[in-house]
């Protein structure tokens, strides 16, 4: 059922086997999870049905470093959570991504690939993914030709994603969130404090707040914090009543290596001729990006890496460039080769700078000009990091700081990259491709405000010294305290991470069930 | 890098992968004629090239690693009139630029990621 809690009595005391603070995609997969189990949940929704301003202004905060991220625009505070603007983009992280890779440091998951495979297969039903296949020879009549080249056969591949409708899990799941017998969904419900025993060891109780001033509390065996890779370490670093540093910071980790995936146009490529290489078909099922094959990430000590490769966007209207191109592509298509060819290509890249997409794919199948935008993975960093500032909410929470810093492997990594696409272009005497003007600078900033990816902040490890959740996700020192997200991730991988979120919250769930029996 | 200078090196590389060869031998201007398109963007290139890379240095030092590094600039840059005809350079010359890729003998020129051997010769057509 759904609970408006602003219509609850002051001061009432709410109590369930689970509660759920957050009904975002892992709140949401895990409470569905109850469903015929016979334990009571409590799902606490910060926001209602839809978007609210006031609500969503309690996400505010402060942003430093580099790349810049949009803290309130990256997120959504009502249920469904940042479901509600996600593009769908789905891959499970490979198993590269779970072991200790001697190139980056803090890497490596206590879990492996292998035991969250089953919980991947019931993700994938849960976003509503039409397939799990992401071997890319099984979708090579799907793919611009460029991915099904032997371009891809060498030092690159092509890495595939799913794409889910996308689900937005709110409103995809309402009726059973609304009809479950076991399942109480309280909207316009935020979590204030978590309170502790004495020994900070055990969560007595939930103090909850809505924006109308009502408080209540909710008090249950178990408590899962499922609120996004901010708000998660948030909540712990404001359970400081009890303990100073906040719950599960024993070892000052929590809030710590923060990480995106930073994505931004990178590169454009020149094909020597007219080529076949051209945009999927409209209505594709998959997304279809190219990564560097794992060997050659080893031996050069990459992090994970993958671009789209997609035709420029055209000119718009008649500028010169269009026109060049336009006139170009025609006379190459009946083989000829003008004689003013250098000068017009040298109009079209030069006036590249205004071109906007839309007029090209009507115009062009075999575009010779391609665009890449990369989205990379980022190493662990101790000092990219969530803290506390003293500005507080409308609920008196302290806002958080988020500073992000890319570090030199971050930047190494990504430029090394895309040297080897340009190698692999070159090798195969394709094209040359020409790297963007901000990666030309050595200390060079990414453009864009990260991929809304947020992750790390209470990592998992079986050592508390160097993670703040274990590998069943419950927070080192707490007996009752889990953590449900992507700030539970060690590493991020090359994979967007919805996917891995549901899967983990599946897992969770499964565990929790375990210790009711 | 200005429009004028994208435009010439975009030049050079739609031209062919052969580029510029038998530099500073009029002898051979009708053969890199026929295989480089646009000998003025060569040379502009060839400047960025230097200006970005100055330890590439002097002339008959980038003559000397072309010639070490692949068997066709022994012919190509050889103090002689006799030299292969453009029809069989061609392929040739874009088999030792592919393997420089390949080999990762790369050099960023304005951004641009062009074989190392390639680049080289722009220099000598700039220094030439």
């Amino acid at each position: 059922m759904l609970i408006d809690s602003r219509t609850l009595p002051e001061a009432t005391r709410l109590e369930a086997d689970i509660a759920i603070v957050g009904g975002g995609a892992a709140g949401i997969a895990i409470a569905r999870e109850f469903i015929g189990s016979g334990l009571q949940v409590a799902l606490l929704e910060s926001g209602g049905l839809d978007y609210d301003n006031d609500t969503q202004d309690l996400y505010a905060g402060e942003v430093t470093g580099n790349p810049s991220i949009a803290l309130d625009a990256s997120r959504l505070r009502y249920l469904g959570g940042t479901s509600n603007h996600w593009a769908g983009y789905c891959r499970p992280l490979d198993e590269v991504d779970f072991a200790p890779r001697p190139w980056v440091p803090h890497s490596g998951w206590p879990i492996t690939r292998a035991s969250l495979e089953p919980y991947y297969r019931r993700a994938h039903s849960v976003l509503q993914l039409v397939s799990d296949d992401y071997l890319p020879a099984s979708w090579t009549e799907h793919m611009p030709p460029v991915f099904a080249s032997p371009l891809m056969q060498g030092r690159l591949r092509s890495v595939i994603f799913q794409q889910s409708p996308p689900t937005r899990l709110g409103s995809a799941y309402r009726a059973e969130l609304e009809q479950a017998p076991e399942l109480a969904v309280y909207l316009w419900a935020n979590l204030v404090e978590i309170v502790t025993d004495t020994t900070t060891a055990v969560v007595e109780h939930l103090a909850m707040a809505c924006l109308d001033g009502r408080r209540f509390t909710v008090r249950a065996r178990h408590v899962v914090l499922a609120t996004g890779g901010v708000e998660n370490a948030r909540l712990l670093l404001c359970a400081n009543r009890q303990a100073p540093a906040g719950l599960g910071n024993g070892h000052d980790l929590v809030g710590r290596y923060f990480m995106d995936h930073p994505a931004s146009e990178a590169a454009t490529v020149l094909l020597n001729e007219p080529s076949a290489i051209a945009r999927a078909p409209a209505g594709q099922v998959v997304d279809v990006l190219c990564g560097i094959a794992p060997e050659v990430e080893e031996k050069e000590g990459l992090l994970r890496f993958v671009t789209s490769i997609q035709p420029l966007p055209p000119p718009d209207g008649e500028e010169a460039g269009y026109v060049a191109l336009r006139d170009l592509t025609r006379n190459l298509r009946r083989g000829i080769w003008p004689d003013d060819l250098m000068s017009r290509l040298g109009t079209v890249l030069a006036d590249l700078d205004g071109t906007t997409s839309g007029v090209y794919q009507r115009f062009f199948a075999r575009p010779e000009l391609l665009r890449l935008r990369v989205h990379v993975e980022v190493a662990p960093n101790p000092e990219s990091r969530v803290t506390l500032i003293d500005e507080r909410d409308a609920l008196g929470l302290n806002r958080v700081r988020l500073h992000w810093q890319l570090g030199e492997l971050d930047r190494l990594s990504l430029r090394r990259s895309l040297e080897v696409v340009a190698e692999a272009f070159g090798a195969s005497n394709l094209g040359r491709l020409r790297l963007a003007d901000w990666l030309t600078e050595e200390d060079f900033a990414i453009p864009g405000n990260g991929s809304y990816h947020h992750v790390g902040t209470t990592r998992m490890s079986d050592d508390p010294r160097t993670g703040v959740v274990d590998r069943s996700c419950r927070v080192h020192g707490m007996h009752n305290l889990f953590i449900a997200g992507s700030s539970v991730f060690p590493t991020e991988g090359l994979a967007n991470p919805t996917l891995t979120i549901v899967a983990l919250g599946l897992r969770l769930a499964d565990h929790l069930k375990s210790l009711h029996v | 890098m200005s429009p004028v200078a994208r435009r010439q090196l975009l030049a050079l590389l739609a031209a062919a992968p052969a580029a510029s060869f038998g530099i500073g031998q009029p002898a051979d201007a009708a053969t890199w004629t026929r295989l480089f398109h646009d000998l003025e963007s060569a040379r502009l290139i060839g400047r960025t090239v230097l200006e970005n890379h100055p330890d590439l240095g002097p002339g008959e030092a980038i003559r000397s690693r072309l010639r070490q590094r692949h068997a066709v600039f022994r012919e190509l840059l050889a103090d002689t009139a006799d030299r292969p005809a453009s029809a069989v350079l061609a392929p040739v010359m874009a088999e030792a630029i592919a393997a420089d890729f390949a080999a990762h003998r790369t050099l960023t020129v304005a951004g641009w990621v062009l074989s190392r051997s390639e680049a080289e010769l722009c220099a000598l057509v700039y220094l030439a």
